[in-house]
């Protein structure tokens, strides 16, 4: 059923584009899969909810593999995710292998991508029918925990993360109180009525964030290889060598997926740790070892599959990627839960056959257009980012014609790189203020049916557990951040 | 003790903006905790901010911290103010020239970037977003406008 749906010219021709853009933003440096999800996020406001999310998908599955390209040629990862894969993969590309790194790329992440499709498809019907279960409490209770796993896992320091999470809900307070209808921080501004817009915020935190930062470092124009056809095609020892990787790496994707903060770049970090680990020589790692690209390729694609788990089946999303597209769904008026799978079916199946036609668009359109990708790559930073600075304006003042938003990714922008300066992370900041709404209503709701007595919700089981869980990990962020060493050994990250 | 370190500052200002909301949560009508008012989450929700803020400081202050890195000014001055030119120039004169000066101001954040290909760029982006956005999407943008006080 699904594929009746992915496969009509409409939804191809968007799940087309969807791959092409991303993977010609991924490409480029310093433009990681959520800044460019950010930048074209304005345009899906204009088409159906379908091939809205079909096109935004293709857009992040495309950026994710762009990234992998720029780490093998420039040893310049794209995006977090693909940053191991400069490990292995620019050794190769410097031994004059970079056809065999890009088409095993290639491979890899289509039998990890494809694989983690068909987890997400076995999964999400058993999860679903748990979902429907849940009531006000339950879901406020899984909210709750998430929030907090995803500061805990998101690396950099807990606490911080947590701060960050507080800031995103503020941030999603503003505008119009949906339960009483009261004006909320909004200053005598009418257009914030609708509250704060997320293509405005992803743009700031993210786009302009990261221009900024690779303003300076990423140079571009080192890549002037010419990479053949013929020179893609893998020998046998190097097909060999890399089905165990592909598989562990798909493993060790979908199991990390789904879980909130993890995502595809702890992916496949772990999956590069697992391959070294199992080597029977793992001096060879760093030189070139084609495992060392094959598994954490397939591991961040298999992750990229799965992390769509809870927000398909529950409307939770684990990593900003999926929150981006989860606002997309919203802003679409479309209210994921378990309900997505059965009144919007033709939606959710059609989504879940598109991420696989796309990641067959992936394998086809990437092997040949390399050439273009790589040309791509060879036009200095300087002359990019302005483009991407302007092209950002246009696409939030473009959602709703109004100076308002373009000036919201300005101020959000300048609290985006201080951020940065001062570690904070933006993953969580997001996260936080796209659940923010959510979270107060299913709150309020609860402690409606409960009296306003908050034990009422601790005692039913589910709620209960999940909030014990989360009372216990919020205990141990601050127990380990008072437990550190008073005086940190000489500081690492002062550049 | 050093005050200029990263978690001093930070968590000095995560307070001051959970405060900002806290004072903004007051002057809402609150209500109770079975009926809340359009205050009550927020009151909590920015009480938490403040607590976090005076934590993530505190741990600072106790410690020997991080010493923040200084911003790269010229990057940051330049991207920020190419979004301020686009914002400014966009109602008041239109998008071309909102493109194409937003892609000079922009550029100035890159020591090397070189005047006349600059320029270009800034032509040939403004004209081929015209096409893009106002003659193929049609978005209701003016490509070229007369300043309001010529008018």
């Amino acid at each position: 059923m699904g594929f009746s749906v992915a496969l009509s010219f409409q939804n191809l021709a968007y799940c087309f584009i969807g791959v092409t853009l991303g993977t010609a933003i991924g490409v480029l440096p310093g433009i990681g899969p959520l800044a460019t999800i950010s930048m074209l996020l304005p345009i899906t406001f204009y088409l159906d909810p379908t091939p809205a999310i079909i096109m935004l998908a293709g857009v992040y599955y495309g950026s994710e593999y762009g990234g992998s390209t720029a780490s093998i040629l420039l040893n310049l990862p794209g995006g977090a995710s693909s940053a191991v894969t400069c490990l292995d993969g620019y050794p190769m590309s410097k031994q004059g292998r970079a056809g065999v790194a890009l088409s095993i790329t290639a491979i890899a992440s289509f039998i990890g991508g494809s694989l983690g499709i068909v987890v997400l498809i076995a999964l999400s019907p058993a999860i679903v029918a748990v979902a429907f279960a849940f009531g006000a409490a339950e879901y406020f209770a899984a909210m709750v925990f998430a929030l907090i796993a995803l500061s805990l896992m998101t690396g950099g320091s807990p606490l911080k993360s947590l701060a960050m999470v507080g800031v995103g809900l503020l941030l999603g307070l503003v505008g119009t109180d949906v339960i009483s209808g009261a004006n909320r921080y909004m200053y005598g501004i009418p257009e914030l009525s609708d509250g704060i817009n997320v293509a405005a915020v992803t743009m700031g935190l993210f786009g302009i964030t990261e221009v900024i930062a690779s303003i300076r470092n990423a140079d571009t124009g080192g890549a002037k290889q010419k990479i053949p056809l013929r020179a893609m095609i893998p020998t046998r020892d190097d097909i060999k060598r890399s089905v165990w990787p592909t598989l562990r790496g798909f493993g060790v994707g979908s199991a990390i997926g789904p879980l909130p903060g993890l995502g595809a770049t702890v992916a496949s970090f772990m999956s590069y740790a697992l391959e070294k680990r199992v080597a029977k020589d793992p001096s060879r790692f760093g030189k070139g070892a084609i495992e060392g690209v094959a598994g954490p390729e397939s591991a961040n694609n298999a992750a990229a599959q799965t992390a769509f788990i809870p927000v398909l089946t529950m409307g939770i999303p684990a990593t900003a990627s999926t929150a981006v597209m989860l606002s997309a769904l919203m802003m679409q008026g479309i209210n994921p839960g378990p309900r997505l799978m059965t009144e919007h079916a033709d939606l959710f199946w059609g989504v879940i056959a598109s991420f696989w036609v796309g990641n067959v668009m992936l394998l086809i359109l990437n092997l040949p257009m390399i050439g273009l990708w790589v040309r791509l790559l060879s036009i200095p930073y300087r002359l990019l980012y302005p483009v991407i600075l302007v092209l950002i304006c246009v696409g939030a003042y473009s959602v709703k014609f109004q100076l308002l938003d373009v000036w919201l990714v300005l101020g959000i922008g300048a609290l985006g790189y201080a951020m940065r300066l001062l570690d904070f992370e933006p993953t969580p900041m997001l996260i936080g203020f796209i659940l923010g709404p959510m979270l107060e209503e299913n709150f309020r709701r609860a402690m409606l049916s409960a009296f306003g007595d908050p034990m009422e919700i601790l005692m039913r089981p589910i709620s209960g557990t999940l909030l014990v869980l989360s009372a216990i990990m919020l205990l141990l962020t601050f127990w380990t951040a008072i437990k550190q060493p008073a005086v940190k050994p000489p500081v690492l990250r002062e550049e | 003790m050093r005050i200029a370190n990263k978690d001093f500052i930070g968590g000095v200002s995560v307070a001051v903006i959970g405060l900002v909301f806290l004072a903004g949560a007051m002057k809402m009508r609150i209500g109770d905790a079975i009926e809340m008012g359009p205050g009550y989450f927020p009151m909590l929700a920015s009480g938490f901010v403040v607590v976090l803020g005076i934590v993530i400081a505190g741990m600072g202050l106790i410690r020997a911290g991080v010493r923040m890195d200084r911003p790269e000014w010229r990057p940051v001055l330049a991207s920020l103010g190419s979004i301020l030119a686009f914002g400014v120039l966009l109602e008041q004169i239109g998008l071309l020239p909102a493109i194409a000066i937003g892609i000079v101001v922009g550029a100035m954040g890159d020591p090397d970037s070189r005047t006349r290909q600059t320029w270009i760029l800034a032509i040939a982006t403004a004209l081929l977003g015209w096409l893009i956005f106002r003659v193929a999407l049609g978005l209701q943008m003016p490509g070229f406008r007369l300043p309001s006080f010529l008018e």
